[in-house]
């Protein structure tokens, strides 16, 4: 549990940004894709999101607009902005390459045995 | 997506608090729902959403910080942009406006101007700090005699206070003014100088620029005699040559080391000298050659540092009470007074910087009103552009903040030209009215004047912007679309307000007209005073026998009976004569003893004592009243007589025969002199002061080794100068002459502080007078403008042009008699503020007010004429037309 929060943590921003690059979302709407897209990676402790949404709309990549939602109840929406996707595709590129290489690295024989 | 929130352009603090509250209400209601549409019972439900969102407390107050950061960041953003805008908007105003802009400006560059002028001379002659290391905790020490009179210590008693002060004061050092001919280095030439106590220099801080200051052992009058001199003497004499330590100069005679070289800074100069303005060029040990100085000989001035934390009320105290033990019934020892330093050097001048510096802000305010008025009528014109922006939703601050905004730009475009004024007021000051006031010199307009001229500028924009800005914020939305907008409804009472202003200009600029009357009486009284002598055509110089030289009475007399007899005979000289001390100047007086009388020791009789030449009473054609003028019979050796004034005779032998009567200037020391003739009174103090009783001495009969030289003659003073210069260089080229002036100079100067006051007081009146008829001229003219239509329609009734000017000014005298009435009462209640600046003339002098009111409405009436003359050429068509 603690280990899937942990994570989390450096990658949460980068989830919220994906979660967005669809249109608009409400904090209740990003946290249910985050649970399908990840199997419930959250768990508890989702409210989490809440904090990082606000840090991404205080650095510009997310505006949040009061809106209707679906049950016609006041939610408030955030959207990407234009600096919120050119920061979306520069994390996605460098967590891939991260993760390719600690993917290689899981795979890769020991020094010696290479020689 | 709805559209954005409507609250959103004015959310509140408040609202960052609730926005967060109901975002994660939203996320735990839905998630309940969901969990609820799988069958859980509703608590079930919310136990399981609350488990899945985490610690809620915690999470809000995390997002909450995030929230108000973001929204003070857009507070301040917004703040700024409405600035931005509010001042954008301004200078597009001042620009739109180029006539109005132009008469704003120049009202408030004179108003603020003249009161930089006036800080600048305030913060350089009295707000600064004296320009000496550690100068506040300096004190001048001064005597007080019986009659309660400060005057300075004479050289046994300097011994004594140097050891008894110990106790509150961390140092005493004292000097004395003194003057030596430089002779051997070209021509010869009267040095002013000081004799300073060798821990002066430490103790004010002044190094030296060259060499090396005085050792304590100088002081001994067996150590080497030495000298410093002062870099502008070094520059002058010697080309700025650094070998000139070391060189040997001859002073009076006398070979001097010079050993120091002290640089031509402020802290230089010596706090008498800062006051008056006296240079010195050289500096020599109190030696001890002046210690055999006669007890009763004062003219030693003594400074003191205060031991720190000592308070400046401990220092008289202590010392009046050392005195106090230290006295004895054949010696006492007078008390002394402690007072700051800067208070001594700053000296009277207060009061009448006070005085200036209130004109001067009665001057601001008139300017601020005018412009208030301006902007008033304008806001008259302006009411359709306020109505639609209140219309369009201006809050009634943005339009207050607005129009404030563009009262600051306004009043520091005033501030900008006011600066320029001000280079110019403070360069007419100093060359054209010659003032001269402690330290004048070193006012300027610098960095702390031009901060204090910002911050004024802004203030007064605030002070003549509120009033309009409040107004036209009342903006009313309907004004800018319905008929009214013509402005006739709601302007009666910005129109009463207007003339409340003027009212108010009107009775300022009475009282400076009132304040400027005074004092020019009081320059004119003092010009006219009776003098006791005719002050024109005559030259005056000092001409002081070195020691060295002239060392007895003998040879002193015999250089200046000769120089009076080859200057009688000069080409051009009508008289010569010669004096000890010159009229108006005042000298050194002295207790009398008179044959047959005794005193109590307060109500000793007192005296000017002037030493002169038998022919200096005819030199100056002072009238002899009673017996005779001195004879040439009247030498050494002779019968010792002395001639006395009016006041001696009135005051000191009231009702008696004052001629063939026995008195002794030296207060009963020596033989006693006959009173030969009673001389009509000269101006033997001060020209506002009352006529001292005094005595005149003739030469011939004492010791004396420096006279003035006063030469009466019917051509120009530069050439008598020339006569005077050469006969005493032809009998001694080691001679200088100091001091060389005229007596119309030394009158002149006895007027200078009547004169500076008188002009520049009436150049703030006339400058108030001016701008009080602007004010009145404007809103008279304003008003005769919006009656177009009245008038054209009592013009079309039959009305003749006589009444509507009658009509016209009836208007304008309303105001005038209310502001007249109004400052008159101020000018009777403050008047008596300024009576010590006065002489000749009380403070409610009715002429004066007389004359200011008359000058003041004359004045106003003339600016009521051109706007009454508008109103008689009224059209009676221009009525119909307008409608």
């Amino acid at each position: 549990m603690t280990a899937s929060i942990d994570i989390l943590r450096g990658t949460l921003d980068l989830l919220l940004l994906k979660a967005l690059s669809w249109g608009p979302r409400h904090g209740y709407d990003i946290a249910r894709w985050i649970e399908f897209a990840t199997a419930d990676v959250l768990d508890v402790g989702e409210g989490t999101l809440y904090p990082a949404l606000h840090r991404l709309e205080e650095k510009g990549w997310v505006v949040a607009e009061w809106g209707a939602s679906e049950r016609n109840r006041r939610a408030k929406y955030y959207s990407l902005t234009m600096s919120g996707r050119a920061q979306l595709k520069a994390e996605k590129q460098n967590w891939t390459r991260y993760a390719q290489a600690v993917f290689s690295a899981l795979e890769a024989p020991s020094l010696a045995e290479s020689r | 997506m709805s559209a954005s929130d409507p609250r959103r352009g004015i959310r509140r603090a408040a609202d960052v608090e609730a926005e967060v509250d109901e975002e994660l209400r939203f996320h735990l209601d839905m998630r309940r729902e969901e969990y609820e549409a799988t069958g859980a019972p509703a608590d079930e439900a919310g136990r399981r959403a609350l488990r899945k969102f985490g610690d809620v407390s915690f999470i809000r107050a995390q997002t909450l910080t995030i929230d108000q950061r973001l929204y003070r960041r857009a507070a301040r953003a917004e703040t700024m942009s409405a600035l931005v805008q509010d001042v954008r908007y301004a200078l597009r105003t001042v620009r739109l406006t180029p006539g109005f802009t132009a008469v704003a400006t120049l009202t408030l560059a004179l108003g603020i101007g003249v009161t930089t002028v006036m800080f600048s001379v305030v913060d350089g002659v009295l707000l600064r700090p004296l320009p000496y290391a550690s100068a506040d905790r300096l004190v001048s020490l001064s005597e007080i005699q019986e009659t309660g009179a400060e005057i300075p210590a004479s050289f046994p008693e300097y011994l004594l206070w140097k050891e008894q002060s110990r106790s509150v004061l961390a140092d005493l050092g004292a000097w004395f003014q003194a003057q030596m001919p430089l002779s051997g280095v070209g021509e010869a030439e009267m040095l002013p100088g000081e004799r300073i106590s060798v821990n002066l220099p430490a103790m004010l801080g002044i190094t030296p620029l060259l060499g090396r200051t005085f050792r304590p052992e100088e002081e001994s009058e067996s150590a080497e005699p030495v000298v410093m001199i002062s870099e502008g003497l070094w520059r002058r004499r010697f080309a700025s040559d650094s070998a000139v330590i070391g060189r040997v100069l001859t002073l009076a005679g006398r070979p001097f080391t010079v050993i120091g070289v002290f640089p031509a800074t402020l802290r230089s100069r010596l706090p008498n000298e800062l006051a008056s303005g006296r240079r010195t060029d050289y500096w020599m040990p109190l030696r001890a050659t002046t210690r055999t100085a006669p007890a009763g000989l004062h003219f030693m001035y003594m400074i003191g540092q205060l031991k720190p934390g000592t308070p400046i009320e401990d220092v008289s105290a202590r010392l009046n009470l050392v005195a106090k033990q230290l006295s004895t019934e054949d010696n006492p020892v007078h008390g002394l007074r402690a007072t700051p330093t800067a208070t001594r050097v700053a000296g009277s001048t207060r009061d009448m910087l006070g005085m200036l510096v209130a004109s001067v802000a009665i001057l601001l305010l008139i300017a601020c009103a005018n412009v208030a008025n301006l902007l008033l009528a304008r806001a008259a014109a302006r009411t359709r552009e306020f109505g639609i922006r209140v219309a369009l939703g201006a809050s009634r601050a943005r339009m207050v903040n607005q129009l404030l905004a563009e009262s600051v730009v306004r009043a520091l475009l005033g501030g900008v030209l006011g600066v320029a004024l001000a280079y110019g007021g403070v360069w007419a000051m100093r060359h054209g009215l010659k003032v001269r006031l402690p330290r004048f010199e070193t006012v300027t307009i610098d960095e702390r004047v031009l901060a204090f001229t910002l911050l004024l500028s802004v203030l007064v924009g605030l002070v003549f912007g509120v009033a309009p800005a409040l107004g036209a914020a009342r903006g009313d939305p309907k004004m800018a679309l319905g008929d009214a907008a013509r402005g006739v409804f709601g302007s009666v009472r910005r129109d009463r307000f207007r003339r409340l202003l003027v009212a108010g200009e009107v009775a300022l600029s009475f009282v400076l007209l009132v304040a400027a009357g005074l004092l020019l009486r009081t320059f004119e009284r003092v010009l006219s005073v009776p003098l006791g002598f005719e002050s024109q055509n005559v030259v005056t110089a000092m001409v002081a026998l070195p020691y060295s030289r002239y060392p007895d009475s003998t040879r002193q007399r015999a250089f200046f009976s000769e120089l009076l007899s080859r200057m009688e005979a000069a080409p051009g000289v009508d008289a010569v004569g010669m004096t000890s001390s010159l009229p108006i100047e005042g000298g050194t007086n002295g207790g009398v003893a008179i044959e047959g009388k005794t005193y109590p020791p307060e109500q000793q009789p007192m005296a000017e004592k002037r030493i002169v030449s038998a022919g200096y009473l005819r030199a100056m054609q002072a009238r002899v009243v009673r017996g005779r003028a001195f004879e040439p019979g009247d030498v050494s050796g002779g019968a010792p007589v002395v001639m006395v004034n009016e006041s001696f005779a009135r005051k000191h032998l009231p009702g008696e025969e004052a001629v063939g009567k026995r008195v002794d200037f030296q207060w009963g020391t020596q033989e006693m002199q006959t009173i030969v003739g009673v001389v009509a009174d000269m101006r033997e103090g001060a020209l506002r002061d009352d006529i001292p009783p005094a005595m005149y001495i003739p030469f011939t009969q004492r010791s004396v080794d420096a006279l003035y030289v006063v030469v009466r003659g019917a051509v120009p003073s530069p050439q008598l100068t020339t006569i005077v210069r050469e006969t005493v260089g032809s009998m001694d080229p080691n001679i200088a002459l100091a001091e060389v002036r005229t007596i119309d100079d030394i009158l002149a100067n006895g007027v200078a502080t009547e004169r500076v006051t008188a002009s520049l007081l009436g150049t703030f009146a006339g400058l108030a007078l001016l701008l009080a008829a602007v004010g009145l001229y404007g809103v008279i003219s304003y008003s005769v403008a919006q009656r177009t239509q009245e008038l054209g329609l009592r013009a079309a009734l039959g009305a003749r042009q006589s009444d509507l000017m009658a009509l016209v000014f009836r208007q304008g005298t309303g105001v005038l008699v209310a502001g007249l009435v109004v400052g008159a009462l101020g000018a009777f209640g403050l008047s008596g503020l300024i009576a010590n600046q006065l002489y000749g003339v009380g403070p409610r002098d009715p002429a004066t007010f007389a004359i200011a009111g008359a000058l003041l409405a004359f004045v106003a009436l003339a600016a009521t004429f051109v706007p009454a003359l508008r109103a008689t050429r009224s059209d009676p068509l221009q009525a119909l037309r307008a409608e």
